[in-house]
C-alpha cells in the first residue's frame, strides 16, 4: 500500500465526505486546531521554560502537572489534522511543507516520550528548587523549538504548495 | 480614512500584500504570537481553576513577559494584516467581533490578575473562578471569530 492509495482512501472515507459536504465541519476543525495549538504551546512553555532555568522558585514537578493539558492540546490537533487530511488529501500529501511538518511532529512526539521515560525519572530525584542538568535542558529547548517549527510549517503549507504547482 | 489609505499604500504593506513571502511570514508570526499570549493566559486561567494548584501565582510573573512578547508580535502582525485590506475588514462582522472579544479577554485577564492578587494566601473565590471561565470562553470566542473572518465574503 503506497502513499497515494492511503491518501485516496482517506479522501473517500466517511470522514472525508462529511468534511467536504457539511459546511461547518472544516472550519470547526480549524478552530479546534488553533485552540489545541494554544493549549500545547502554553503548557509546554510553562514546563520547558522552568526546565531551562526560569521561574526557579516553582517546583518542576508542579509545572509538570500541566503536561496533560499539552497532551490534550496535541490530541485535539491530531484529530482536527486528520479531518483536514481526509477532506482534501491532495492538498497535503504531495506538499513538501506537509511532509516536513509530519516529520517535525514525529520528532516532537519522540522528544516528549524521551522526556517522559529518560528525563522525568531523573527529575524526580532532584531536590525541589534544584536546576536541571544540560541533558534535560537540551530536551526542553528542542521541545519548544520543534513545536514552533511545526506551527511555521503548518502556516506556510498552503502558500508553499501553491507556489510550487 | 485617508490616514489608513496612506498607510495601506506604504512599501511595507504592499510587500506584505503582494510579495510571495510577505503574507505567509506575517500570518505565521500572528500564529506564533497567539500561541504565546493565548497559551500562557489560558494556563493562568486553568491555574485559577485549580490545575497545578501548588504552583504559586507569583510564578506567573516570570511567564507573563512571554505573553507580553506575544501581544506585541500580534498587535504588529495584526496591524499589517489589517492594513492590506482595511475596508474589507471594517465591513467584516467576524473581524469586529474578534477585536471586541480580544478587548474583553484582555480586560477580563486584567481583572482576574487583580482579584487573585487580592485573594493571595486564601482560596480562590467562586466569583474569581467564574471570571476565569469567562476569560477562557472569550479567548476561544476570539479564535472562532478569527477563523470565520476568512469565510465571510469580503467586499473589495
Amino acid at each position: 500500500m503506497n502513499l497515494s492509495s492511503i491518501a485516496q482512501r482517506m479522501g473517500q472515507s466517511w470522514l472525508g465526505q462529511t468534511a467536504r459536504d457539511v459546511f461547518w465541519v472544516f472550519p470547526t476543525a480549524e478552530m479546534l486546531h488553533f485552540l489545541g495549538l494554544c493549549l500545547l504551546m502554553g503548557a509546554m512553555l510553562l514546563v520547558d521554560l522552568r526546565l531551562l532555568g526560569f521561574a526557579r522558585s516553582v517546583s518542576i514537578k508542579q509545572t509538570m502537572t500541566f503536561i496533560p493539558v499539552a497532551a490534550f492540546g496535541l490530541a485535539l490537533n491530531l484529530f482536527s489534522g486528520i479531518v483536514f487530511l481526509c477532506a482534501y488529501p491532495e492538498n497535503y500529501w504531495p506538499s513538501t511543507a506537509f511532509r516536513f511538518k509530519l516529520f517535525a511532529i514525529i520528532l516532537g512526539g519522540s522528544n516528549a516520550l524521551w522526556f517522559k521515560w529518560a528525563e522525568a525519572p531523573r527529575i524526580e530525584l532532584l531536590p525541589e528548587s534544584a536546576d536541571t542538568d544540560r541533558r534535560t535542558k537540551v530536551v526542553a529547548a528542542l521541545s519548544l523549538f520543534i513545536w514552533v517549527v511545526v506551527i511555521v510549517l503548518g502556516r506556510f503549507l498552503p502558500y508553499v504548495s501553491k507556489s510550487s504547482s | 480614512m485617508n490616514f489608513l489609505e496612506a498607510l495601506s499604500q506604504t512599501a511595507l504593506i504592499r510587500w506584505v500584500g503582494e510579495s510571495d513571502w510577505g503574507y505567509p511570514i506575517v500570518l505565521t508570526s500572528h500564529a506564533i504570537g497567539m500561541a504565546l499570549v493565548v497559551g500562557i493566559l489560558l494556563m493562568f486561567d486553568l491555574r485559577a481553576l485549580g490545575v497545578g494548584s501548588r504552583i504559586p501565582f507569583a510564578a506567573f510573573r516570570t511567564y507573563f513577559p512571554v505573553a507580553w512578547v506575544g501581544l506585541v508580535i500580534n498587535v504588529c502582525s495584526g496591524t499589517l494584516l489589517f492594513l492590506i485590506n482595511y475596508t474589507a475588514f471594517l465591513h467584516n462582522a467576524a473581524f469586529i467581533t474578534k477585536i471586541s472579544l480580544l478587548i474583553a479577554a484582555a480586560l477580563g485577564t486584567w481583572a482576574l490578575a487583580r482579584d487573585i492578587a487580592k485573594e493571595c494566601g486564601g482560596g480562590i473565590s467562586r466569583n474569581t473562578k467564574v471570571l476565569a471561565y469567562a476569560c477562557i470562553a472569550l479567548w476561544i470566542g476570539a479564535i472562532i471569530a478569527g477563523r470565520i473572518i476568512g469565510y465571510i465574503s469580503v467586499p473589495e
